[in-house]
């Protein structure tokens, strides 16, 4: 097993370029894309979620390492392919129709790219139909929503009215999250998950998907 | 732009307020605590948009004057057709004037956020919106404070109090567009209620009796929303 510690250090330090090129030359020296996964990046995703939760480290570290992240997924994902791994999930993400604000969503797109996951960002203002749309032509496995105003949260519910109207529902676990959104209401709204920051995005999904 | 509603006492506009941008406030609007340290990638990046936007941010504001025609704890009257409802009412008790403003840290912050997001540069695009919404709520400091100017002896001002929060629901933007002329500001109320540009405050500020209105605390103070990342 070809040594990973400096990728990993790499990833805690939110060095993008460090963490790429470390990355190549594990490749070079052997090791396997699935277990650099494994053995690279969960730990050290899993030691800033850890840093973050103890205040040692604040939403731009989360931010860094998760880009750290995607350019290691960028370069070993072709690889994992070949060998018929599969991304941890298919996501789309958007914020809810009538809602322009776009940092969480954004912030959230980011955290599950560098956690695995291969991310459909349909971007602020997105109506019901459009999630529906992209659910059957991503074969998404998760969708994430996002709102920030308390007039545009039962839009949540509208559009998982449509998913399920659409017959999609059984198929897909729906996320919420957004400054005003609790958990409460993500269960009045029938979503499966409830991320209450950007840093628990990642394990709500994986936690979803079974993983 | 005409507008329906009562007659203002006296309105301004501001085509550009000079907000200054430290380093330690950027820092609290990302997420840090008082004294907490930024890593030095970020520390690089917040150095690196805080120049980028001293030279190209240019945030405006405008409000517009009118008398309380009638107060109650959940209601606000400054005309026939202008009445704010919730708790505004009290949060604003003994204001014999209200300001309707509203501000915005201008299309060339919004610009410069969209370019970063869309580069995909996550980091900067945080950094970026975070320097937005600090530009908006300088600039309406920055309106009070030109304010300050309008008040008569013995008057203060309240701090402001802005839809959505703060005992107003949003839907009363629509009211705050038809009693002052944001357009003059290049501000746009969309029908979903939200600004555009969406870098945007606006609100209410009350002058009145020092010893009688409330002129201390943060409207986050009235906010249930405890773990709030704007939460100031």
């Amino acid at each position: 097993m070809a040594d990973l510690s400096r990728m990993s250090d790499a990833i805690l330090n939110g060095d993008a370029a460090g963490a790429a090129a470390a990355a190549k030359e594990a490749l070079a020296a052997g090791a396997d894309p699935v277990e650099m996964v494994a053995q690279g990046i969960s730990p050290a995703m899993g030691e800033v979620g850890r840093r973050f939760e103890s205040g040692e480290y604040f939403v731009p570290e989360l931010l860094i390492a998760a880009r750290a992240t995607k350019g290691i997924f960028e370069l070993i994902r072709p690889m994992m392919a070949q060998k018929g791994a599969q991304p941890a999930g298919r996501v789309v993400i958007g914020t809810v129709k009538g809602d322009l604000h776009d940092i969480g969503k954004n912030l959230v797109a980011a955290m599950l790219e560098g956690g695995g996951f291969e991310v459909t960002d349909l971007g602020v203002n997105v109506a019901p139909e459009k999630v529906v749309s992209a659910v059957k032509e991503k074969n998404a496995q998760v969708v994430g929503l996002s709102a920030l105003l308390t007039t545009t949260m039962p839009e949540m519910r509208n559009a998982i009215s449509a998913l399920r109207e659409a017959g999609l529902r059984d198929g897909v676990k729906v996320m919420v999250g957004g400054a005003p959104v609790t958990q409460q209401f993500a269960q009045e709204v029938g979503a499966d998950g409830y991320g209450e920051n950007a840093a628990s995005a990642v394990g709500v999904a994986r936690k979803l998907l079974g993983l | 732009m005409a507008m329906k509603g009562p007659e203002p006492l006296c309105v301004e506009v501001f085509d550009r307020l000079d907000v200054e941008l430290e380093e330690g406030v950027l820092l609290r609007f990302l997420g840090y605590p008082e004294g907490a340290e930024a890593r030095p990638v970020v520390a690089e990046g917040v150095a690196r948009a805080l120049e980028e936007t001293r030279g190209r941010l240019r945030p405006r504001g405008t409000y517009a004057l009118y008398p309380v025609l009638a107060q109650t704890p959940r209601t606000l009257t400054l005309g026939p057709d202008a009445e704010f409802t919730g708790d505004i009412g009290g949060f604003l008790r003994a204001a014999g004037r209200v300001a309707v403003f509203v501000c915005t840290a201008g299309p060339e912050m919004m610009a410069m956020i969209d370019a970063a997001w869309d580069a995909g540069d996550a980091l900067r695009g945080m950094i970026l919106d975070a320097l937005g919404s600090m530009g908006a709520d300088r600039a309406a400091e920055k309106l009070a404070e030109r304010l300050r100017g309008k008040l008569g002896p013995g008057e203060a001002l309240t701090p402001s109090y802005s839809p959505g929060y703060c005992g107003m629901d949003i839907e009363q933007q629509r009211l705050i567009f038809r009693l002052v002329d944001a357009g003059a500001v290049g501000v746009e109320l969309l029908p979903s209620c939200l600004m555009k540009p969406l870098k945007s405050v606006s609100g209410l500020i009350g002058l009145g009796p020092a010893d009688e209105v409330v002129t201390a605390g943060s409207p986050c103070e009235l906010c249930p929303l405890e773990n709030c990342r704007m939460r100031r």
